[in-house]
């Protein structure tokens, strides 16, 4: 071989271009292989009562995994986040009951910006403290509980202190559909626009992808890990006033344990624990996917002493699916 | 003459009670190359750094175009057109090419201030298109390799408003070929009046390009002058400040008998038939570019990739390598290329990382010994000459040569009869490159029998018996030492010979 053949020999072929496969494929499948078991097993399962149901149940554990998602893509976890609605939830509840006559769109602000407020607690202290946010926010879990057990003692707020039009909000539809799930649909529609069409949303992946380089970028972190943490507060709030409406009943328990509900649905959902890889998307069919499974074997008349152990146990079999499924087409050169 | 793009007056720097930057004065001008040189730990990054904005001086001004600046933050850097390419790539991983561009510059929105990603994937490959780079940019950056992760880099520094281009050691990533490409990237933003400000210690690049030298010596600039007016010799004199003798130190040293014997090593897509013997006490240099097999051969001869098929032979007999732990009991030993996420554990001690090879060896439910490996760690300080405090410092706070010398050392305690060195001195400074070099050299003495991969052709040539060239994942031609013509080695690493022997 000649010098001059080396100098234009063509450059080594690139890969095959990649053919785009979302990230939520896999999850994708998992939920309609899901449906359609629960649907062969039990006829009251693919009726349009049990798939509003459905929509009901994810919606709150929604809105609070897509801010969880925001906190986690940037390397981070809040969770104090069953707390932050537990708070809210009292705190709206009290209001609407004590002062009669309150317009609802205030009693939601009020709620979503005390959310906020909380949540920004949780962001400062993790922003610009530099203290890790699973100890943060594990202080303020108790915290915020606290103030919650110390504010309720015992006391209940029950559906006869709220006017009618407050459980209206949860119980209401429109075209059938439920109006809680329009609003989780919502939410997460927003939260996906953001992430994936705002500089705001990638730079917030880059932070979670790699600190020191988005420092070195001049990507504003401190910023968009303190948003993180105030936006996740505001739809606590959100989740608190909709918790009230939907269940009638609020006291100082209200969403105790709900942060390990609100992780699965995250980690199911293909949001990375540690940073920087995720959607929205696969959030809502995380959310699905639980709820589908949690609905779908309680109709199946599975005993409900092991009703928790087969949930916990098909919840892996479905992330394991997932993995394999999504293993399969990275492996044939396939981007996921 | 004309005025400097960037001029730096007595700027200095301090972290805490260390002085990083005592007072650098450097004018940079339209269409130059000035390279500034120094040894690790000279200031260098730190300077590199202040013009990022990354930090702020603490004395003496910066000006652009003759106005004094502040440069806050990396943005308003890029948006006075400085564009710095750092020595360890600033890249996010998880995200795709065109993502990893945008974020470095102003990102195209539209009016409704959504991104405009059709604009956002038309830059990256336009940006990339510049550097006649070749990458596709829906791709995930982790799954590009080494090299083009740091073309990407350049590719993400320059945008059409670069008027200072800071490449600070870009090279070392990269294959010979690609430093190449990257001088012909300098020259052709040269011409364009485009200042470039070229730091590194890798002498024979710097003289290649650069019309101004700059010396930077415990954060001072010792002397600027036209780099004509340096030899490699002067410019290390003025690094180390003192002169020294540039020639490794090779020991002749008595050839024994066939310690390692490969026949026809070969691993679907990465190496195809590769056979060579190596002696007790010999040195065994392999050359080839970035992505020629070296690596990948030495990863089969540890068992951590094995070979499709071929014989691997110790001291005669035939042996299975198919694991490290095969390796390891056989005296095979290997040092990887990238000593961070392979080799140690920089948030433990000297003396913790020490014993990490030694414990497979170990009762599987034995107690460890932290007397035992204290000492270990401290007669390996001895030896290798390991500056540190003592076997409890954190290998995080070593300097990058020592660091790289307790990884050396972590094999060695396993006292190996096959020593397998991946790019032993990427990363680290002159002085301790001839340190390791001379350690090389010394454990060949002891007859150990060794293997040496380095993208340096030089420290290659200076420190081999013998190199074998790879080109491709094929073997090619064999060179022995005394003399070595680096013209005819480099010919055969890039593939522009096939069949000369030698």
């Amino acid at each position: 071989m000649s010098t001059s053949d080396t100098r234009t020999a063509p450059a080594p072929a690139l890969p095959e271009p990649r053919r785009p496969i979302h990230r939520e494929a896999g999850l994708g499948v998992v939920l309609v292989v899901l449906v359609v078991l629960f649907a062969t097993l039990t006829p009251r399962f693919a009726t349009g009562d049990t798939f509003a149901q459905i929509g009901t149940d994810l919606s709150i554990v929604l809105i609070v995994a897509v801010g969880q998602a925001l906190v986690l893509f940037t390397r981070n976890i809040d969770v104090s986040v069953g707390s932050t609605v537990g708070l809210t939830a009292y705190l709206a509840a009290s209001l609407t009951a004590a002062v009669p006559g309150l317009p609802l769109v205030l009693t939601v602000l009020v709620a979503c910006l005390l959310g906020a407020a909380l949540g920004a607690v949780n962001g400062v202290l993790v922003a610009t403290l530099k203290v890790p946010s699973i100890m943060v926010t594990l202080g303020t879990l108790y915290i915020f509980r606290g103030i919650n057990s110390a504010m309720a003692g015992s006391s209940q707020i029950t559906a006869q202190n709220l006017p009618d039009s407050y459980s209206a909000i949860a119980t209401g539809t429109v075209l059938e559909i439920p109006l809680m799930f329009l609003y989780a649909l919502a939410v997460a529609g927003l939260a996906h626009l953001v992430i994936r069409h705002t500089f705001t949303g990638r730079a917030m992946l880059a932070v979670g992808s790699d600190p020191a380089s988005a420092e070195r970028t001049g990507i504003a972190s401190k910023r968009l890990v303190f948003g993180a943490y105030t936006v996740t507060g505001l739809l606590c709030g959100l989740a608190g006033v909709l918790w009230g409406a939907r269940y009638g009943t609020v006291d100082s328990s209200v969403a105790t344990g709900f942060e390990l509900v609100v992780l699965a649905t995250v980690v199911v959902g293909g949001v990375r624990i540690t940073g920087g890889v995720g959607t929205v998307g696969g959030v809502v069919l995380g959310a699905a996917i639980l709820s589908v499974i949690s609905t779908g074997l309680a109709l199946a008349d599975v005993s409900p002493f092991w009703l928790q152990a087969i949930q916990g146990l098909v919840i892996i079999l479905a992330i394991a699916f997932d993995l394999v499924l999504r293993r399969r087409l990275e492996s044939r050169g396939v981007s996921t | 003459m004309s005025t400097p793009v960037v001029e730096l007056s007595g700027v200095a720097k301090r972290f805490g009670g260390v002085v990083a930057v005592r007072h650098v004065d450097l004018a940079l001008f339209p269409g130059e190359v000035h390279a500034l040189l120094g040894e690790n730990g000279a200031g260098k990054s730190t300077l590199v750094n202040m013009l990022a904005g990354i930090h702020r001086p603490d004395a003496g001004t910066i000006t652009v175009d003759g106005t004094e600046v502040t440069i806050p933050n990396p943005r308003t850097s890029r948006a006075l057109g400085i564009s710095v390419v750092h020595q360890h790539p600033v890249t996010f991983p998880d995200l795709t090419v065109t993502e990893n561009i945008m974020l470095a510059g102003p990102a195209p929105r539209r009016r409704t201030r959504l991104l405009d990603w059709g604009t956002a994937r038309r830059h990256a490959r336009e940006a990339l298109a510049r550097l006649d780079v070749h990458l596709d940019i829906s791709a995930e950056v982790k799954h590009l390799s080494a090299a083009d992760q740091q073309l990407l880099e350049i590719a993400k520094a320059l945008d059409t408003g670069t008027r200072l281009l800071v490449l600070d050691e870009p090279t070392a990533a990269l294959s010979t070929r690609e430093v190449d490409r990257l001088m012909e990237i300098i020259a052709r933003l040269k011409a364009d009046g485009v200042s470039v400000l070229f730091v590194g210690h890798r002498l024979n690049e710097v003289f290649a390009l650069a019309d101004r030298v700059s010396v930077s010596r415990d954060g001072a600039t010792v002397v600027t002058g036209p780099a004509h007016e340096f030899t490699p010799e002067s410019a290390v004199g003025h690094m180390v400040g003192r002169s020294v003798e540039t020639a490794f130190p090779k020991a002749e040293v008595e050839l024994g008998p066939v310690r390692l014997e490969v026949r026809g090593l070969s691993r679907r897509g990465a190496y195809t038939d590769v056979s060579f013997t190596v002696r007790r006490g010999e040195i065994l240099g392999l050359a080839g570019l970035v992505g020629a097999g070296r690596t990948e051969i030495a990863r089969g001869l540890f068992g951590l990739e094995p070979a499709d098929s071929g014989e691997i032979v110790l001291d005669g007999a035939a042996v299975s390598i198919g694991s490290p732990q095969q390796a390891m009991r056989h005296g095979v030993a290997y040092v990887p290329e990238d000593r961070h996420s392979e080799g140690v554990v920089l948030e433990h001690s000297i003396g913790f990382n020490l014993p990490l090879a030694l414990l497979e060896r170990r009762p599987r439910l034995g107690l460890l010994s932290p007397q035992a490996d204290r000492a270990l760690a401290g007669d390996y300080i001895d030896r290798l000459r390991i500056r540190t405090s003592g076997p409890d410092q954190l290998l995080g706070a070593l300097s990058g040569g020592n660091q790289q010398k307790v990884v050396i050392a972590k094999w060695l305690a396993t006292d190996p009869s096959v020593l397998i060195l991946d790019d032993p001195t990427k990363g680290i400074d002159v002085g301790a490159k001839a340190e390791v070099h001379q350690l090389i050299s010394g454990m060949a003495e002891r007859g150990l029998t060794i293997i040496l991969i380095s993208n340096e052709l030089e420290e290659l040539l200076a420190v081999s018996d013998r190199v074998i060239t790879f080109y491709r994942g094929a073997q090619g031609p064999e060179f022995d030492r005394r003399p070595f013509e680096a013209e005819q080695v480099l010919a055969a690493m890039t593939g522009q010979v096939s069949d000369v022997h030698v």
